[in-house]
């Protein structure tokens, strides 16, 4: 293990034990689902199922985070291998953070998120091998990133008040439509980059696209820290 | 000229002009990020205004809509954390400081809207209470405890119908109320009337909080 990745690690070691000091804040879950969710006694697969895919469709960030990783990605069995380890990554803390009863802050994990976004960008930029001259190994980073968007997911799912009755068939199925729900997104998101690509513009604005994706980062990072700050 | 952005690609322009290029990307991401971030997200959402934009963009009348949220939330972040949420046994008789109110109000749902009224009220004041709907609606009778996570309800009852009455306590202090939504593919009105020792009533739409003050009786 050599010093950038100590630091790498100790770096995420300190982002694990700010996120864990804070409490559970409510966001993101509609008055309607959530009156819905509370009223279920028992597995209700189907609308599990429908809530997990929604929050995957709807939900910008973690969207903006698999274009950026998707972008440089022509083959396809590169797109399968990474979108397996983001999806590797976010069952293992969903899962984990709902079952094991961990409250994350959403504020803390949503800025992480949107960090994960900045992140992807500046690499699709060339920046860390242009600035630092290493760049961090992309499938780990897919991978750890991933775990933070799981606990992201858990948040959500913890908003609403779950009986313990048929707790774990209806977790999986929000994992299953959360899956669902990416698989969808990514369809649209590949067809579109794969028709983009072969415009003879695509490479052009490649960089400023990147660009774009780093300011939607720093954006969801700035209004979830905001929201952590002033809403304590 | 494109190659320089291909993550594998050695440089064709100066390394030192490839660095300038991203800095200034890396730097103007994050300026224009925290421009937008203090011109609009923080006077919409939180009702902060840094740079004066908000007012300007009439933005911050938008967060008055959540900032009462935001306010609650820091109220009930300095208020003691609710001690144990075990519902209250009045006895006979449970004497009342504050005067009786009493409250009659109706509203207009059209086809699947919902609505939410609550009450302010102490821990163990009590209220009589009946609404009727002309439409079937989906309700959920809830309080929500002074001091309790942001988004944290207790639910009293929750069912389908066209009326219900009762007596209530509040098992905390906090705001205690309805939630409806209407079933019907028509337009309905709900009638609430009660009598009770609660401070006011907030009606919470869509389009924000509306707050009703009660006159005593």
């Amino acid at each position: 293990m050599n010093s950038r990745q100590r630091l790498l690690l100790t770096g995420l070691a300190l982002a694990a034990i700010v996120v864990f000091e804070g409490v559970a804040e409510a966001h993101g879950v509609s008055r309607r689902d959530a009156s819905f969710v509370e009223s279920i006694r028992g597995a209700a697969i189907g609308p599990f199922l429908y809530l997990g895919a929604k929050h995957m469709v709807t939900g910008y960030d973690h969207l903006l985070f698999l274009v950026g990783v998707i972008f440089f990605l022509y083959r396809l069995k590169d797109v399968l291998l990474y979108v397996s380890l983001f999806t590797i990554g976010h069952s293992l803390t969903l899962l984990g953070g709902v079952l094991g009863g961990i409250h994350a802050n959403a504020f803390i994990i949503d800025a992480i998120i949107g960090l994960s976004v900045v992140y992807k960008g500046f690499e699709n930029i060339n920046g860390f091998q242009t600035f630092f001259g290493w760049t961090p190994n992309t499938r780990m980073a897919v991978l750890i990133f991933g775990l933070f968007h799981g606990f992201g997911l858990a948040t959500k799912l913890q908003e609403l008040a779950l009986t313990k009755d048929g707790l774990v068939t209806n977790i999986v199925s929000f994992n299953v439509g959360v899956e669902m729900g990416q698989m969808l997104a990514l369809t649209f998101v590949l067809i579109g980059l794969t028709w983009w690509r072969t415009r003879p513009g695509f490479l052009r604005h490649a960089f400023m696209t990147n660009t774009l994706l780093m300011t939607g980062g720093f954006l969801l990072v700035g209004y979830q820290l905001s929201g952590y700050m002033l809403t304590k | 000229m494109t190659d320089e952005i291909m993550p594998d690609s050695t440089t064709r322009l100066a390394l030192a002009e490839q660095r300038a290029r991203i800095a200034v990307a890396a730097a103007g991401a994050m300026l224009v990020a925290g421009v937008l971030l203090m011109a609009t997200i923080l006077p919409a959402e939180y009702g902060v205004d840094p740079l004066g934009t908000g007012k300007l963009l009439g933005l911050t009348s938008l967060a008055k809509a959540n900032a009462p949220a935001v306010g609650e939330a820091a109220a009930a972040a300095q208020a003691p954390p609710p001690a144990e949420l075990e519902p209250t046994r009045p006895g006979a008789n449970t004497p009342q400081t504050i005067a009786l109110k009493q409250d009659t109000v109706t509203f207009k749902l059209g086809p699947f809207e919902g609505i939410e009224y609550k009450y302010r009220m102490e821990k163990g004041a009590g209220m009589v209470y009946s609404w009727t709907s002309t439409g079937k609606v989906r309700f959920d009778f809830h309080g929500e405890p002074m001091g309790a996570p942001k988004g944290y309800a207790e639910s009293y009852e929750m069912a389908e119908g066209q009326k219900a009455a009762g007596s209530f306590f509040a098992p905390t202090t906090g705001i205690h109320g309805w939630f409806w939504e209407n079933l019907d593919t028509n337009d309905i009105t709900i009638t609430l009337t009660s009598t009770g020792f609660y401070a006011s009533a907030i009606e919470f739409t869509p389009d924000g909080q509306k707050p009703h003050t009660l006159p005593d009786r």
